[in-house]
């Protein structure tokens, strides 16, 4: 049958015959009181020659006497049934007990009563006439006394113990040791005749008997103790003893020589089996010393993984206190950094909250060392930029915000504002880093080179208009004089192009219009198209003269000196490596035209000049229906920048 | 003094068009045979190891690039020069800064003289009057 309950070993009320107990490594968990209430518990709890079986490391050490082991190394015990056990702590469980049982034992109480009386009379009556006893298990510890034991037995000296043999008086030792043994090998009763035990100061003869009883697989002993004769005086027996007669005193000394030889060899085997015992002991002693040594060796084996153990975390240790050194240093380098630098820096977090700023952030904004966690925006600012909170959450965004030259609101100074998005190691923004660099000086540099340059500008152009003038008055050549004045005026004209863009570029299509634009108003006269192409200044100067050259030959000779003539005017970059600007000059409707009008200075300006000055080439040629100029010019950055678009697309007529 | 001038073979240096066409008209007109005018410091450079010449005029300035290369060559075969510039005196190089220079805009006239100054020290000037 089997059941299956949570059950408490220490708290729940055993249970009782049962057939085996397996407590396998719970008491090694256990106090040694708590296991030695325990172990008799499991005796109280098993049936008579019940099995207990414990853990590998576990053991009935402190009451070997209740159990026997039958296999040591498994231990396996079975329960000894002849045994005195100790008083069970059964109160501890008293009143669990006692609720269940109030009923029935109000019952019962007389009947039990009567016989717990009768038992004690049965007592009282064997206390009296039952000769002395004591019962014994097999390796003759004590299990019972019987009244008036303490005439044949006295307690040894030392710890107690409940050796029978221990406890003899003088005289009864050897015998009872010999009988004990006798009968263990028999299984019958000895009985041993005129014992002389010492009892304190006299002597008493007596015959003693060992019984076995034979209780299921165990076998305990009874000793009976019986007196024969009075207590006597020591020199009294001696002489009661003595032989009456030659023949009775060789009979008693050959019944002493028997019994002396029964004695020693019973000795011998005491002695052989604890010498067996002793071997026994001895090995497992030596087992228990190699297991010992095995765990010392596996424990310094642990102390020596210990140890580099040890050394590893050392190392590891050092290197850690190595890099906050560094850290250490880096962050005074960086701190240094910043209280030497003049860029004023802050750093917002997430929420463009003040996270640190340089000391230079101080002349722009009002801001004490306390403030770092509030918001920039509620700091009160020097500087005239109200875009700043928008910027800011843009480029915490992800966007990017150009750098703004941003005025002191005192109007004495100019910073450059840059606001750059704070990376962490992911990539992933975690708040703003604005830098103001101070750009006064270079604001007011920038200005000063604004003024120069238009007074520059000015001053040339003054300088042409005189040098007009002069001519104007100096040269009776009205031809001469038109021609100069002319080359002089887009000379100028040019000019006022570039100055425009500060002197960097000048666009193809708005230099091609301003020449060709004195001589072609009617509908349909010109077409200019092409790309949009940015000249550089050199180039600009030498196109418009060369377009100026042609436009005038064109209204003195060619198709702009009759109405039905039509110049068309296109460009486009050619070729790849390297790009090259190609124009192309187109008169129709003056088929008899074989060449420029009159050759000399404007043919020389476009075929050497352009070569010369824009290692480019300009070929004039007469075909059938007008001139035709073809100039090519590297496209290079010296001499040109592309516009916006880089196709060569054919863009609308202008208006 | 133009007479001088005849058959004096002359490397002209000039990136400005207009300027290098007037230098080249003038010596010509002088009788001077010239080489160039060349735009570009490569050319120059070019032009000066390849043949020999009795003088030659430099521009300081050449699109951005110092002339000095050019005129260090001129140096070492010993071919006296001239420089004209637009800049001034100052913007001469320094190691040249004692060389004879014209300022922009310069006459005929003061072309033709310097030009005949550097050609021949004055004493030798009349074992060639042409």
């Amino acid at each position: 049958m089997c059941i299956f309950s949570a059950h408490s070993v220490i708290r729940d009320p055993p249970f009782s015959r049962l057939d085996l107990i397996s407590c396998r490594n719970l008491l090694i968990y256990l106090r040694p009181g708590r296991q030695a209430q325990i172990i008799p518990l499991f005796h109280y709890a098993l049936r008579p020659s019940g099995y207990l079986f414990l853990g590998s490391s576990e053991n009935v050490s402190r009451h070997s006497e209740l159990f026997t082991s039958l296999d040591r190394k498994s231990r396996i015990f079975r329960r000894r049934d002849l045994v005195a056990r100790p008083p069970l702590p059964l109160q501890q469980f008293l009143p669990q007990m006692r609720r269940e049982a109030a009923g029935p034992e109000e019952n019962n109480s007389g009947l039990l009563q009567r016989s717990d009386t009768l038992r004690r009379a049965a007592n009282t009556i064997v206390e009296h006439f039952a000769p002395t006893f004591v019962i014994v298990d097999e390796s003759g510890q004590t299990l019972y006394f019987s009244s008036g034991t303490g005439k044949y037995l006295q307690p040894a000296a030392g710890p107690p113990n409940r050796d029978i043999v221990g406890m003899c008086r003088p005289g009864l030792r050897a015998d009872l040791r010999t009988a004990l043994h006798r009968a263990k090998e028999t299984g019958q009763r000895v009985v041993r005749d005129r014992i002389h035990v010492q009892i304190n100061g006299g002597v008493q003869m007596i015959s003693l008997a060992v019984e076995p009883i034979i209780e299921g697989k165990e076998t305990a002993y009874g000793v009976v103790f019986t007196d024969r004769g009075p207590t006597s005086a020591q020199d009294e027996t001696a002489r009661t003893e003595r032989p009456e007669s030659q023949d009775a005193t060789v009979q008693l000394i050959e019944k002493e020589l028997q019994e002396t030889k029964e004695r020693l060899q019973s000795t011998i085997e005491e002695l052989e089996t604890a010498n067996e015992e002793f071997r026994s002991s001895n090995e497992e002693l030596l087992s228990v010393n190699e297991e010992l040594q095995s765990t010392n060796e596996e424990l310094e084996t642990s102390k020596e993984e210990l140890q580099s153990v040890n050394e590893e975390l050392q190392t590891v240790n050092n290197e850690l206190s190595n890099k906050i050194e560094e850290l250490d240093r880096a962050n005074s380098d960086l701190n240094n950094l910043f209280r030497s630098t003049q860029i004023a820096t802050i750093f917002l977090d997430r929420n463009l909250e003040i996270r640190s700023f340089t000391p230079a952030v101080t002349k722009l904004f009002n801001l004490i060392p306390s403030d770092n966690g509030r918001p920039l925006t509620d700091i009160v600012s020097r500087i005239d930029y109200p875009d700043l909170d928008q910027d800011m959450r843009r480029v915490c965004a992800g966007e990017e915000v150009p750098e703004r030259s941003v005025p002191h609101i005192s109007g004495s100074g100019y910073y450059l504002a840059r606001i750059l998005p704070y990376r962490i190691a992911n990539n992933q923004i975690d708040g703003v880093l604005l830098t103001f660099v101070d750009v006064t000086s270079l604001v007011a540099a920038e200005e000063q080179q604004k003024v120069l340059a238009a007074e520059l500008s000015h001053r040339v152009k003054n300088t042409l208009a005189v040098v007009s003038s002069i001519a104007e008055r100096t040269l009776s050549d009205d031809d001469a004089k038109r021609n100069l004045i002319g080359r002089l005026h887009a000379l100028g004209h040019t000019h006022d192009v570039l100055s425009e863009s500060g002197w960097t570029e000048a666009g193809l299509r708005e230099l091609i219009s301003a020449e060709l634009s004195p001589h072609g108003t009617g509908d349909g006269i010109l077409q200019i198209s092409g790309p949009p192409v940015m000249l550089k200044p050199q180039a600009a100067l030498f196109i418009a003269l060369a377009v100026h050259e042609l436009s005038t030959n064109a209204a003195k000779y060619g198709a702009l000196s009759v109405p039905s003539g039509r110049v068309a005017v296109s460009w486009i970059i050619t070729g790849d490596r390297p790009p090259q600007l190609e124009i192309n000059w187109r008169e129709e409707g003056r088929p008899e035209v074989d060449g420029f009008g009159s050759p000399g200075f404007g043919t020389e300006l476009i075929e050497r000049g352009i070569r010369f000055e824009l290692q480019g080439e300009a070929k004039l040629e007469a075909v059938n229906g007008g001139l035709h100029c073809r100039i090519v010019i590297p496209a290079n950055p010296q001499n040109l920048t592309f516009g916006s678009s880089r196709s060569r697309q054919s863009t609308e007529d202008p208006p | 003094m133009t007479v001088a001038l005849k058959g004096v073979r002359v490397l002209v240096v000039e990136d400005e068009y207009f300027v290098a066409i007037l230098i080249e008209e003038i010596l010509e007109s002088a009788g001077c045979i010239v080489t160039g005018p060349i735009p570009r410091l490569p050319e120059a450079l070019d032009a000066v190891g390849h043949d020999d010449y009795d003088a030659a005029v430099l521009d300081v300035n050449l699109a951005g690039e110092r002339i000095n290369p050019v005129a260090d060559a001129l140096s070492e075969r010993n071919v006296p020069f001239l420089f004209v510039t637009g800049y001034g005196a100052n913007a001469l190089p320094s190691e040249y800064a004692e060389r004879p220079h014209l300022c922009k805009p310069f006459r005929m006239g003061d072309l033709l003289c310097t030009l005949s100054n550097v050609v021949k020290p004055p004493a030798q000037k009349t074992a060639h009057p042409g």
